[in-house]
């Protein structure tokens, strides 16, 4: 038995055997051909790109009806490559000058092709595996090698990968997949947000979960505690068993508390809401009794596509949510691209420390034209609504005053151009680094509303990257340090009487439950599963205890310490969320 | 873009007469047209609507600067120019504390794209101590200008 420590990334337990995808070399063979042989490869080549682009498209077919549209408009741009007449017109010239066979053309000139696009900006950068992904399935059409695919699966599976492309993941098999585990990726990598979607346990940042395992192995993927079990002991496996179907039936008791409030025992209200990905899950928000969106997360409008998405493209993405949600609470956060979401594209940007680099509003405060053109749809889509804007990764006041003189200066344009638009729309900005939460009673003067964002808080807070195997466990929401930041926002907040949100995992983490809301938290926003957990805790104390709880976790000076006087409190609330 | 395609050399005023914040617009926007930058008949139309924008909100974005900004018609490419002021001017800018630098942009509606890529270039400048700190210094139009091209250089 190996226990593997990774970063859950899509809630829920898995049990089965793994597929193991290691990153497919194909053996390219015979360089040369004679001179007479070129229509024939040439052939060949036409016959795999033809072949190519039916898969595709069939696969686009098939995300569509699984996770939507625009997820699945990743395969825009493969339908693209596929189509390029530039590109097909090198691949003929390589054939017909170099005597190469095809799939020696297919991979010289893709190759080039991926190289050029690391060049270019990040959002680009990251398409670089959209081409590899193309060059494979070319390759595989030409040597005739029947695709490995994990669309016709026929039994139960864990799949195991050092990293999954897109196509690898829309294509796969929803039945038998049960769980995914791989080396690569963090919270926000391309693997997280589909498996988020499509509700499949998973966990990233294993860093060699491959090398590992063997096919065939019996895995347990736990994507609530980020944990991979490889080959685990009978006695494990039966408890795992037992902690499932404990969770099964303690989900589904906690259905009966969708339509009723969030309020504790002695009446103190909270309001949950849900962070989205997709505007498609808004609707999941609500079913599982959230009160709004807390935090719409707007970047896979930029990475679910092969260019800049314009004006359109957001506005449709906007109204869609805001339509959806008739009135509730939503807080739409501008773009908050780099680093952590470009990790393939990281090693070979220049930046040295992309962490802490041109990330987030201070790439769109360097790209004005790009945050104009989201600005402008939000402020259109709040046209008759209630929106509140967000603006990620604010260190400073000047950085905050420039987004809202161009807040202001769009709104400008809008009205001279007689262009409807929402003018009363609310500016806040997320609290997530010790710069931030230090001077928040200056920004509490200049914002309508703080959103704690825990995840980089905690990051930027601990100088730990949670992605990095050998320092992950010194990131613990729970230290002492973060914890008083936590306090100190939320408090001005109330001094300022400034809204105070928290959108960072923490908030669906129900040991934490207890702890925030002591701390004077009255807005929690998490991942849409979480909210009935989350509701059932509040609806089970009373603020009494909580401040008591707040109070002793404040005295305490480590990390251990607060964690376990934590976990021994929820599971007083909630023994049931703990059955193992 | 850099600042020094935006900023009009000879109408930068290294001390403002101003004392007030409407003076120092009417001022810059004076000294504009006397470099020949902008049309004269046009100076008055031109500070009224730079005094309207700031009336709605004020560009005073702290740390002694403030970037009244507007857009006209008329006006071709963005262009600007910088005031100093030592004594500093009430503009009740954000932080409340007076202003030092004064820096005006004007350009065109029919442009918005380079209206912002010389808000970018103005911003990028500004959010850097060391460039506020010697702007500040700065007291000749001489050494302004010299500012601007290693401002350009650096970035």
């Amino acid at each position: 038995m190996k226990i593997k420590k990774g970063i859950g990334v899509s809630p829920g337990v898995a049990f089965a055997r793994a597929v193991v995808l290691d990153t497919e070399e194909f053996d390219i063979p015979q360089r040369h051909v004679p001179v007479d042989h070129a229509q024939e490869e040439l052939a060949r080549l036409k016959k795999a790109l033809r072949t190519s682009k039916e898969e595709v498209l069939d696969l686009q077919k098939r995300s569509i009806e699984k996770i939507g549209k625009q997820t699945a408009s990743i395969f825009d741009f493969h339908l693209g490559l596929l189509d390029d007449k530039v590109l097909q017109q090198k691949f003929t010239e390589t054939i017909k000058s170099g005597h190469a066979t095809a799939e020696y053309a297919v991979q010289t000139v893709l190759r080039s092709y991926a190289r050029e696009f690391l060049e270019m900006p990040q959002y680009l950068a990251e398409r670089v595996k959209d081409i590899y992904d193309i060059e494979k399935r070319l390759l595989r059409n030409l040597t005739g090698q029947a695709r490995q695919t994990l669309s016709h699966l026929k039994q139960d599976v864990c799949v195991l990968a050092h990293d999954m492309t897109p196509s690898q993941t829309a294509g796969m098999d929803r039945a038998h997949i049960q769980g995914m585990a791989i080396d690569a990726g963090g919270q926000t990598s391309h693997t997280a947000i589909v498996a988020r979607a499509l509700g499949i346990p998973a966990v990233v940042g294993l860093n060699d979960v491959t090398a590992e395992a063997v096919a065939g192995d019996m895995v347990i993927i736990d994507g609530n505690r980020g944990v991979v079990i490889l080959n685990p002991d009978p006695g494990t496996l039966d408890d795992y068993h037992h902690y499932a179907q404990q969770q099964v039936e303690f989900l589904h008791s906690l259905d009966a508390l969708r339509d009723l409030p969030a309020i504790t025992r002695d009446g103190h209200e909270v309001t949950l809401l849900g962070n989205i990905e997709f505007p498609s899950e808004v609707e999941g928000v609500f079913e599982k009794g959230g009160q709004g969106i807390g935090l719409y997360r707007t970047e896979f409008l930029y990475l679910g596509s092969d260019r800049e998405p314009s004006e359109k493209d957001h506005y449709a993405a906007y109204r869609h949510v805001l339509e959806t949600c008739q009135g509730r609470p939503v807080v739409i956060r501008t773009m908050d691209l780099g680093a952590d979401k470009y990790t393939q594209a990281r090693a070979r940007v220049p930046e040295r420390n992309p962490m802490l680099g041109l990330r987030s509003i201070r790439y769109c405060l360097q790209n004005l034209p790009m945050f104009r053109t989201q600005v402008r749809a939000i402020l259109r889509a709040a046209e008759g609504v209630r929106v509140s804007m967000l603006f990620p990764l604010i260190t400073n006041l000047l950085e905050l005053r420039q987004a809202k003189t161009i807040v202001r200066d769009v709104m400008e344009d809008l009205e001279e151009e007689g262009v409807p638009h929402g003018t009363d729309v609310l500016i806040g900005m997320m609290v997530e680094t010790p710069s931030a939460a230090l001077q928040v009673n200056s920004f509490a003067q200049e914002v309508d509303f703080f959103s704690l964002g825990t995840n980089d808080l905690v990051q930027y807070t601990l100088a730990v990257d949670r992605g990095n195997e050998r320092v992950a466990p010194l990131f613990n929401a729970a230290n002492p340090a973060v914890l008083r930041l936590i306090k100190e926002v939320i408090r001005a907040g109330q001094r300022h009487g400034v809204p105070v949100s928290l959108c960072g995992e923490m908030a669906g983490d129900p040991e934490f439950t207890l702890l925030l809301l002591g701390l004077g938290l009255r807005t929690f926003s998490c991942t849409p599963p979480a909210i009935p957990e989350i509701k059932k805790i509040i609806r089970s104390v009373t603020m009494e205890q909580a401040l008591q709880v707040a109070r002793r976790v404040m005295s305490f000076d480590s990390d251990h310490e607060i964690m376990t006087y934590l976990r021994a409190e929820s599971r007083k609330v909630l023994p049931e969320a703990y059955a193992d | 873009m850099k600042l020094s395609d935006i900023m009009v050399g000879d109408a930068i005023v290294p001390e403002l007469k101003a004392k007030t914040r409407d003076e120092a617009i009417a001022e810059l926007v004076e000294s504009l047209a006397g470099a020949g930058a902008i049309p004269k008949k046009s100076a008055a139309e031109i500070t009224k609507a730079v005094l309207a924008r700031e009336q709605q909100a004020t560009t005073g974005i702290g740390k002694g600067v403030a970037l009244p900004h507007a857009k006209l018609k008329g006006i071709k490419k963005p262009i600007g120019t910088i005031g100093r002021s030592s004594e500093g001017i009430d503009f009740a800018a954000l932080d409340s504390k007076p202003v030092y630098s004064v820096i005006l942009l004007l350009s065109s509606p029919d442009n918005p794209d380079e209206h912002l890529q010389a808000m970018e270039t103005i911003f990028k400048h500004v959010q850097r101590d060391i460039f506020r700190k010697f702007l500040r210094q700065s007291e000749t139009a001489e050494a302004i200008v010299e500012l601007i091209q290693e401002a350009d250089e650096l970035s």
